[in-house]
This record gives C-alpha cells, sequence and structure tokens, in this order.
C-alpha cells in the first residue's frame, strides 16, 4: 500500500506540470493509471489480421468483433486466456459499427445497413439482407459510414464521413441517417465532416465523434439532436441533389443558413438555427487527434464512474472519460484523461454487462501511438477507486468540481491549488485552428462542500463558448495522493443562471 | 573510419569492372495466382545467371527464358502448347531456338536452380511458363542492360524547399497552420538542415519533385527520429509519428504513373537524438537516399504483403469480397466459387458485371494503407458484361432498353430495383436477391464442368437466375448481354469474347442485345445461363 501511494505521488507530481506537454512522463501516467485498471491484450485468432473496428456483446458472454478487413468474429470466452475463436462472416466491406438485435447481428457497411443470421446453426453467418441503402457512395476511400443501434427504437444511426477531407460527391454524405428495422429510413442531422464514432446517453440520445480538419477546430463528441446542424456545411450538396431527385430530406429539409468561415462557433449559432455546438471539445493535441467509438458506464462496476462516457482514441491509442451535463437545454460537460498505453490505434469501444471495456482497432493510414498494426484489449477495474476530479459541473460563476475521494480541506480550499486557462478555436472553412481568444481566468475562491468531496470554484470571469481547462494539481486527498489526473476541459456552451 | 575505407571501395568496384559479371535470382510462384512474384530482373550482358524457381502453388510450372521478343513469350508458349501428348514428358519444353534457358516441369512445392550465360546484346528477354494456358498471366522479362545486375540511382528531388518550425511537440503538428521561422531552398535538393541554433524542439518541412519516367510500384522508406510523416501527391503514405529512435524504418509501396509527383515530408525533433532518413527505389533503379545521410545496415527486405499482395485464395468455399472493384463500381461484391471460375455482383443494379478465370482478387490495395482507388480481378480471361439493369419492362419487342443509370452516387438508383442481399450455402456460395417491380428475383452462380477440347482445358460457370411474381408481367425481359461482340449463335450457343461464349437457351439476337424473354408458369421462371472459356 505504501510502495503505491509512493509512486502514484510521484507520477502525480509529474502531470501536475502545467502546460500540455506530459513529456517522459507518459510511461509513469501509464503506469500510475495500471494501479487501477489492467488492461491486458485478449489473444486473437493466430495468424489472422483482426484490424477491429466495432464490438458487441452478445448473448451468452460473446464477444463480436468486426474487422476492417470485412469479418466478424466471435469469440465465445473473450475473457479466457486462449478465447475460442470463431469467423461468423466475411467478405463485408468495411464494417463500422455492429451490434445484436432481434436474434440479429446488424452490421454498418460503408454501402448499406445490412443484418445477418446462422440459420442453420454452424455458427456461420448464411442470410445477409441489406435493410436500406439510402445513402451514395463513389469508391472515395474517405467516404467511411460509422453504425450503431438506437436502445430506444433498434434503429441503426448511420454518420457518413465526407468524400475526402472537403468535399461531397455522393448523397447524404456529411449528414446522419437512421435505418429503422422495417428497412424505413430518415435523415436526422447534416454538417458531419470526419466521424470516428457513434454512440447513445442512457437517455437516448445520440453522440458522435467528429475529426479535427476543416470547419472543426478541434475535434470534438457532439449532439446529434434530431435536425441539427453539426457545423460543417461541405455536405449542404445534398440539399440540391436530393431535390431534383425527388428523395426526401424528411427533418433536416430546410437547408440551414451557411456559417461564415473565420468566425467563433459561438457566434455562429447565433446565425445558423439548426447549429448544435459540441457537447464537449476534445482538444487537438491535448487529449488527442483522432476520436472514435465510446461507450457509457451504466454499471458501476468499472470504477466511480456510472452514468460518464468512455471515448476511443486512435492516434494517442487512449480513452477519455467524459462527464455530460445539460445547461439552458445545451448538452456540454468535460474530458478527461483516462486510460493511455493502448496498444493500436482505438476504433471501437465496448462496456459489458459486467463493467469490463474492451477497446481494440488498428492504425492502418493514420498510425497510432500504440505502434502495433492492429489489437484488441481489455481494461478491469481493480476495484480501488483512483483520487480523480469525478464531476465538473458549470455554475454562474465558476465550476463545481466533485471528486472520487474526500479531499484534504486545506489544499482543496485554497485558490492556489488550481490553475485554469480558456481559449476557443478559429471556426473556419481551412483545416483545424490553433487554440485562439485566449483568456486567463483566476481563481477567486475555492469552497469545499458539506460533504467533503466537493469544491465550488468562483473564477473571475467566465467565456462563453471556450474551453475552459481547470486543473486541481495541488488538490490532495484525505490520503494525501494528488490526482491522477489533474485536469478537465469543460466546453462552455452555455453559462447557467 | 570512413577514410580508411574508402581506398578498398574504390580498388573493389574496379576489380568488379573487369570481372565477368553475375546474378543470382530467385523466382516464385505465388500461390492460386498463376503468376510468378518477380516480373522483371536486370542482368549484365554476358553475366552468368543462377535462375531458382521456387513453386509455391499447388499446381506444377516451369519457366523459359526466350530469345528478345515483345509478346511476353506467348508465341514461344503455343509452340509448347502444340506438343499435346508428348507435353508432359518434355517438361512442356519445345526444341526451339527462341529457349535461352529453362527449367524441367516443377512439382508443387519443389525447386529447381539452373545456371545459364546471359545474351550479350542488350534488350527485353521474355521468361514464361509453358503450361498449357498458363502463359497468359504468367511470365516476365530478363532485361540485359549494360551496367545491369546492379540497379543504379534513381532520380533526386528537385526544386527541393525547407521551412523551418520552432515548438516543443510530442506528435507533428499540422505545420500548414504554423508561420515558419524561416524557409529556403534545400541544398543539393538534399533533404537535411544544418542549424547549428536549433538542436531541440524545432520541427520542418520539406517539400519538391520527384520525376517519374516509367509507371510501375515505387517503394518508400522512412525512418526518423522523432515524428515524421511522408505525403506523395497529397495523401499521406507513411507515418512514424511521436518521439522515438529512427529504427529501421517503414516502407510503403506506391503505383506511379509517369510525371511529376509531388512530395511533402514533415519532421519535428523534441529532444535528443534529431535523424531523419527517406529513401525511394523503382522498377529501374535501386534504393536512393533522398536525405543527406543514408540509414545504414537496415534490412532491406519489405513486409511479404507490400511485396506479393494479399491474394485471397479459394479452396472447397466460395469466398465472398465486397469492395470498390474496377469494372463494377462502388457496390461491388466479387465472389470466388470453388472450381477456378469467379464473379462480380454489381449491388446497385443488381447484375453481374465481371467473371472471370483463375486466380480471385488481390486485397492488397484496400487493406493496406488506406485503401484508395478500385480494384479489378486477379485472375485472366475477364469477360465484361452488362453495367445495366438485367430485367425491364418493354412496351414492344422493339422497344429500346432503358439506359444504364448516370449518377449512381448522387441517387440516380434505377427504378423499380432493390438489392435485399444474399444467402450462403453450405460451400459459402451466395444466391443474390433482388426485386424488381414486385418480382423476387435470386441469382446464382457455380463452376460447371468443363468441356475439353484438343487437350486444353477450358472452364465454365453456370448462372441460374430464378424470378418469383404474384402477377403476371406482360413485355417483361432478361438482358443477357450487349455490345457489338455478340454474333448470332447456334444451338444457344453465341460467341461472346475471343474463346469465350455464352450459352442462353431461348435468347434471340436484337442488334447488339441478346435478350431472353421471361415467361412465368405457375408464378415462376427460370433463366440458365453458362460462360464458357473454350480453352
Amino acid at each position: 500500500m505504501h510502495r503505491i501511494t509512493l509512486s502514484i505521488a510521484a507520477a502525480s507530481a509529474l502531470f501536475a506540470a502545467k502546460g500540455h506537454a506530459q513529456k517522459a512522463s507518459s510511461a509513469d501516467i501509464i503506469k500510475a493509471e495500471r494501479e487501477f485498471y489492467t488492461v491486458s491484450a485478449v489473444p486473437m485468432p493466430p495468424g489472422e489480421v483482426l484490424e477491429v473496428s466495432g464490438l458487441e456483446w452478445l448473448p451468452g458472454g460473446k464477444l463480436a468483433v468486426s474487422t476492417r478487413r470485412g469479418e466478424i468474429w466471435v469469440a465465445s470466452n473473450p475473457a479466457s486466456e486462449a478465447p475460442e475463436w470463431k469467423r461468423f462472416a466475411h467478405g463485408l466491406h468495411e464494417p463500422l459499427g455492429i451490434s445484436f438485435h432481434d436474434g440479429w447481428l446488424w452490421a454498418t457497411q460503408r454501402p448499406e445497413v445490412t443484418r445477418m443470421k446462422d440459420t442453420d446453426g454452424d455458427g456461420k453467418a448464411d442470410v445477409f439482407e441489406n435493410v436500406a441503402a439510402p445513402w451514395g457512395i463513389n469508391g472515395d476511400y474517405h467516404e467511411y459510414a460509422f453504425g450503431a443501434r438506437s436502445p430506444k427504437d433498434g434503429s441503426i444511426w448511420n454518420v457518413l464521413c465526407l468524400t475526402g477531407s472537403g468535399g461531397a460527391n455522393s448523397l447524404f454524405r456529411g449528414f446522419v441517417i437512421r435505418v429503422f428495422p422495417d428497412g424505413k429510413s430518415e435523415a436526422v442531422a447534416s454538417g458531419v465532416r470526419s466521424p470516428g464514432g457513434i454512440g447513445f446517453a442512457p437517455d437516448g440520445e445520440a453522440f458522435y465523434t467528429d475529426n479535427q480538419g476543416l470547419w472543426n477546430g478541434s475535434s470534438s463528441l457532439k449532439h446529434l439532436k434530431v435536425g441539427s446542424f453539426q457545423g460543417n456545411p461541405t455536405g449542404f450538396k445534398t440539399f440540391d441533389e436530393a431535390a431534383k431527385r425527388g428523395i426526401s430530406m424528411g427533418v433536416v429539409a430546410k437547408k440551414p443558413a451557411t456559417p461564415k468561415s473565420g468566425s467563433r462557433i459561438d457566434t455562429e449559432r447565433a446565425n445558423v438555427e439548426e447549429f448544435v455546438p459540441p457537447a464537449v471539445v476534445l482538444p487537438h493535441g491535448i487529449l488527442g487527434h483522432s476520436p472514435t467509438g465510446m461507450c457509457y458506464d451504466l454499471t458501476g462496476k468499472f470504477g466511480p464512474f456510472k452514468g460518464q462516457l468512455f471515448v476511443g482514441e486512435q492516434t494517442f491509442s487512449n480513452v477519455q472519460r467524459v462527464f455530460l451535463e445539460k445547461v439552458n437545454g445545451v448538452y456540454q460537460g468535460a474530458v478527461f484523461h483516462f486510460l493511455s498505453g493502448f496498444g493500436s490505434g482505438n476504433i471501437a469501444v465496448l462496456m459489458t454487462p459486467d463493467g469490463v471495456l474492451y477497446t481494440g482497432g488498428s492504425d492502418r493510414g493514420w498510425g497510432a501511438k500504440g505502434g502495433k498494426p492492429f489489437a484488441l484489449e481489455r481494461a478491469v477495474w481493480n476495484g480501488k477507486a483512483a483520487f480523480e476530479i469525478h464531476e465538473m459541473r458549470a455554475k454562474p460563476d465558476g465550476f463545481e468540481l466533485t471528486f472520487t475521494q474526500p479531499v484534504d480541506p486545506k489544499t482543496a480550499a485554497d485558490p492556489a491549488s488550481y490553475s485554469a486557462d480558456a481559449w476557443t478555436y478559429i471556426y473556419q472553412s481551412g483545416y483545424g485552428s490553433p487554440e485562439v481568444d485566449k483568456v486567463k481566468p483566476v481563481i477567486v475562491s475555492a469552497t469545499v462542500g458539506a460533504d467533503g468531496k466537493s469544491v465550488r470554484l468562483k473564477l473571475d470571469k467566465l467565456t462563453k463558448g471556450h474551453v475552459h481547462a481547470i486543473g486541481a494539481e495541488g488538490v490532495k486527498s484525505t490520503d494525501g495522493n494528488g490526482l491522477l489526473h489533474a485536469k478537465g476541459y469543460y466546453t462552455l456552451n452555455e453559462i447557467p443562471n | 573510419m570512413r577514410l580508411s575505407l574508402l581506398p578498398l571501395c574504390v580498388l573493389s568496384s574496379a576489380c568488379v569492372a573487369f570481372a565477368q559479371s553475375e546474378a543470382n535470382i530467385t523466382i516464385k510462384t505465388l500461390a492460386a495466382q498463376m503468376k510468378y512474384d518477380t516480373q522483371e530482373f536486370t542482368v549484365a550482358p554476358g553475366a552468368k545467371v543462377k535462375l531458382t524457381l521456387i513453386n509455391d502453388d499447388e499446381m506444377p510450372h516451369n519457366l523459359i527464358v526466350t530469345k528478345q521478343a515483345n509478346d511476353k513469350g506467348l508465341a514461344l508458349a503455343q509452340t509448347a502448347w502444340a506438343l499435346g501428348e508428348k507435353g508432359m514428358e518434355l517438361h512442356w519444353i519445345p526444341k526451339d531456338p527462341r529457349v535461352l534457358a529453362a527449367t524441367k516441369t516443377i512439382a508443387p512445392h519443389g525447386k529447381e536452380e539452373i545456371v545459364f550465360t546471359a545474351p550479350t546484346e542488350p534488350g527485353d528477354y521474355p521468361y514464361v511458363c509453358t503450361f498449357p494456358g498458363h502463359a497468359i498471366a504468367m511470365n516476365g522479362v530478363m532485361l540485359v542492360r549494360a551496367g545491369g545486375g546492379k540497379l543504379g540511382e534513381g532520380p533526386k528531388l528537385t526544386e527541393g524547399r525547407y521551412q523551418l518550425f520552432l515548438g516543443k511537440w510530442e506528435m507533428l503538428p499540422d505545420f500548414g497552420q504554423l508561420k515558419p521561422l524561416r524557409e529556403g531552398p534545400l541544398d543539393e535538393n538534399l533533404i537535411g538542415w544544418k542549424f547549428d541554433d536549433y538542436k531541440n524542439e524545432f520541427g520542418i518541412r520539406f517539400t519538391g519533385n520527384l520525376e517519374v519516367k516509367k509507371e510501375g510500384d515505387y517503394t518508400f522508406r522512412l525512418a526518423s527520429d522523432d515524428g515524421a510523416r511522408l505525403r506523395l501527391n497529397g495523401p499521406t503514405i507513411l507515418t512514424q509519428d511521436g518521439i522515438h529512435p529512427p529504427g529501421t524504418g517503414k516502407t510503403a509501396t506506391v503505383r506511379l504513373k509517369p510525371g511529376k509527383q509531388t512530395v511533402q515530408l514533415d519532421y519535428f525533433q523534441a529532444a535528443g537524438g534529431a535523424e531523419l532518413y527517406l529513401s525511394w527505389s523503382g522498377p529501374d533503379f535501386g534504393e536512393t537516399w533522398l536525405t543527406k545521410t543514408k540509414l545504414e545496415s537496415a534490412p532491406k527486405k519489405q513486409k511479404s504483403e507490400s511485396k506479393t499482395g494479399i491474394p485471397l485464395i479459394v479452396k472447397d468455399e466460395a469466398v465472398i469480397y465486397r469492395n470498390f472493384i474496377e469494372g463494377v463500381g462502388a457496390r461491388g461484391i466479387a465472389v470466388g466459387l470453388p472450381g477456378g471460375v469467379n464473379a462480380a455482383f454489381d449491388a446497385e443494379l443488381c447484375n453481374v458485371a465481371l467473371v472471370w478465370r483463375g486466380a480471385f482478387m488481390d486485397a492488397k490495395r484496400h487493406w493496406t494503407d488506406r485503401g484508395v482507388g478500385f480494384q479489378g480481378p486477379l485472375g485472366y480471361a475477364v469477360v465484361k458484361l452488362d453495367r445495366n439493369v438485367p430485367l425491364a419492362t418493354l412496351s414492344a419487342p422493339d422497344a429500346a432498353w432503358p439506359p444504364a443509370p448516370k449518377d449512381l452516387p448522387w441517387g440516380d438508383w434505377p427504378a423499380g430495383y432493390r438489392f435485399g442481399g444474399y444467402t450462403l450455402d453450405k460451400q459459402g456460395i451466395p444466391t443474390f436477391r433482388y426485386t424488381y417491380n414486385g418480382v423476387s428475383v435470386e441469382d446464382r452462380m457455380q463452376a460447371a464442368p468443363a468441356s475439353s477440347s484438343h487437350g486444353h482445358t477450358g472452364a465454365a460457370m453456370q448462372r441460374v437466375i430464378s424470378l418469383r411474381s404474384e402477377k403476371a408481367l406482360a413485355g417483361l425481359y432478361f438482358r443477357v448481354a450487349s455490345g457489338k461482340r455478340i454474333a448470332e449463335g447456334k444451338n444457344g450457343i453465341f460467341p461472346l469474347d475471343e474463346g469465350v461464349s455464352l450459352q442462353a437457351a431461348g435468347a434471340i439476337l436484337r442488334g447488339e442485345e441478346l435478350l431472353m424473354p421471361v415467361t412465368f408458369k405457375d408464378g415462376t421462371a427460370r433463366i440458365e445461363l453458362s460462360y464458357i472459356w473454350n480453352h
């Protein structure tokens, strides 16, 4: 116990260093994180290439894995040292999202939503049905389609990447289309650039990750409100092409106003009625470069984070943690570093009913820190809670931080224990953006709550629309530990009244 | 150290110039692809050539080096095929002055080494497998070139420039968003730097052009400390991002057409060692360094997948490959059938677009790097069928067939059609399903026993289209084939392409279209077709 405390304290001191760079300490960070979560590789079928692109938990505790090479494999005992693998299907077109429902395995392939089934019990799918193919593809490698199943009505929501980085040369590129089990489909949102994954919150609302690039100053987690515009107008070409052909645009029939390049999201929100701002910016270069799949923990068995969201990251080979809240009807919240050092570029993330997080992916085409061409891993909570910022809520004059453990009242009540930085990004048709409009808020006061686990921070000013990076580098737990990850990055779309 | 070695190098290269050149060449056959792994090698005139053929395939092959010709050795192969019954015992080697050197028949997983003297006259000398039917795809060329046997240096960069940036990064930033501290041309067009003032925490964007003279596969090798990323003509082809030592580098092979290729190499240095190496090699030159310094003692061997491709091998069960398929479209579904025949279905037009023989598909294009572009069949004797809908209701027997949809990506999908998917039988053979205006259609292909003629083995594929309809549809036709190539047939067999015919009993030739009237009996109709490769 003593040894553990020491190593965490040492690592925390490293993280507490100001600025974004956590150079040379990544091995220490991984080591410290692994005191609380065991990350282990899932043995894969020998000789096979499983560039994991989708994960689903099947009845009977089996794990289904889709791959970028178009296969679906099922492990009947994925937690064992020698999982028994069986190839369920092959020949699919880069499926990016699978789900099991109503006796069928549903997959979003590049060209369509497909459902498949093994009808003769040999463990291999023998019926492949096209549920719907409502979007266009032209053969461009960038026209990815990520899918996830809505827990509300079983519809598969498909988030459709643009053609290339900045074009739209096929129908519904840059849109989100939901496909109902009966094959009916409808567009539900526009303004997508380059998605990396899609998922659903417990309340049934859909979220997806979009990668930094044109009209995306930074990567972010976005709320797919039905009828919304997500910020990138490149896909607007579909409005004209669909009209020519009498193709229904449903709830997104009204073409949003075109936003002004070089502006700020908070400004353009006022000009574009349908614009839903990114719920949580995942600051580019700090949290990662390429966010991907996501899952919620609803089990409470994956540490003290029940109800929070876990988001994969391909380039940095990480998994991040997100706390969301709704302020003035808009989703927003904070992202925290969570677990790093995965083997390859994480694409899919899954939480099992037992609270085990599976993640896997590949580095193909873009590279990943992990270094392996593909990997599948699981993270299991060791039962011991790390000292972390648990939640970060916006308040009219600051933030309320809750911690996973009781805080030392002395350090927690000292404003000098905290840091605050705020910035935003240029909202522009060009690629990415530097951090701009930087603000240095002053922590005016820090008041420890009656529960001993929360702290109310009062800042001299809040800037609407800015990412607020709030660090609690000097706060200790009552056990004397520093935070495992000292900073949260809160996107302040709305300031509560 | 370097100085003391220098005289030795000079001496040894001088010696080589006077000795007879030697060349050790190893060629492998690729499993189930009807191909050699090497389509070209270069030797010096008069060189002593030691050639080893390793047969990794499941069928026997040989290799004959021929005199200069531009026919990939096909004429000689045809002479060999004419040996008929005697061919086997003669190892399919005809007594013919065109034969320069030949291996015997090599059984599966066998090998043979032959030694011969290369011609003194520079030129292109084809080599070929003379087993009946193999030569069409299984060939290559021995290039006899002065100074050959060892490939020389290739072109260097032109118009090389650099931009220097300062910053502290763990991963490559987007230099395009940053302002360079300074910029300028590269010394001698070689990638490198000499910044006495910056040893740590800087980044450089190098740009320049490479001239390609000959279409072919070019391999780039990148090694760096710390991160680097190579873009060629726009897209990233190699990434070594993050903080790390150079290692032996990563390679990427790309097919390039003649012309100017733009190169953009981003690099950053955090702290500690700072190294950057980039080379390229091509069909007619060896590894050529584009950086000031070479990466020494690195293994030259490439990853086997990038060299040989990722052939999808069909054995007892059908193999499906759904992807962007050349000659089919973005919604292609290729099927490799047991028995050596293949088909590709277009799930947008609900029709078979291609059938072919031999090897199925090479997945390398789509399963490595970003998977850019369309991939065509790996096999041979590819027959291009209609890229249009299979069924139409015609108002009159001479009414025009509906034109092919123009803009599929934008939703000009064929009216009345809906692709339904497919089912697999015990052998994994798919039956494609679709509906057309209330008619349920199934389309299934399988290998059929081939007829044999003149001792040459042909192949055949049977295709059965089953239709069901609640109501009678007047004027419903299935278009079997179209185009100038179709000729009047006999006994329901129509010549299609050279060496390929189509069996379609009951089909009617209407100008350049072969149409099959669909008549329902008890609500069902059935169309049987066969694609026959005659030899």
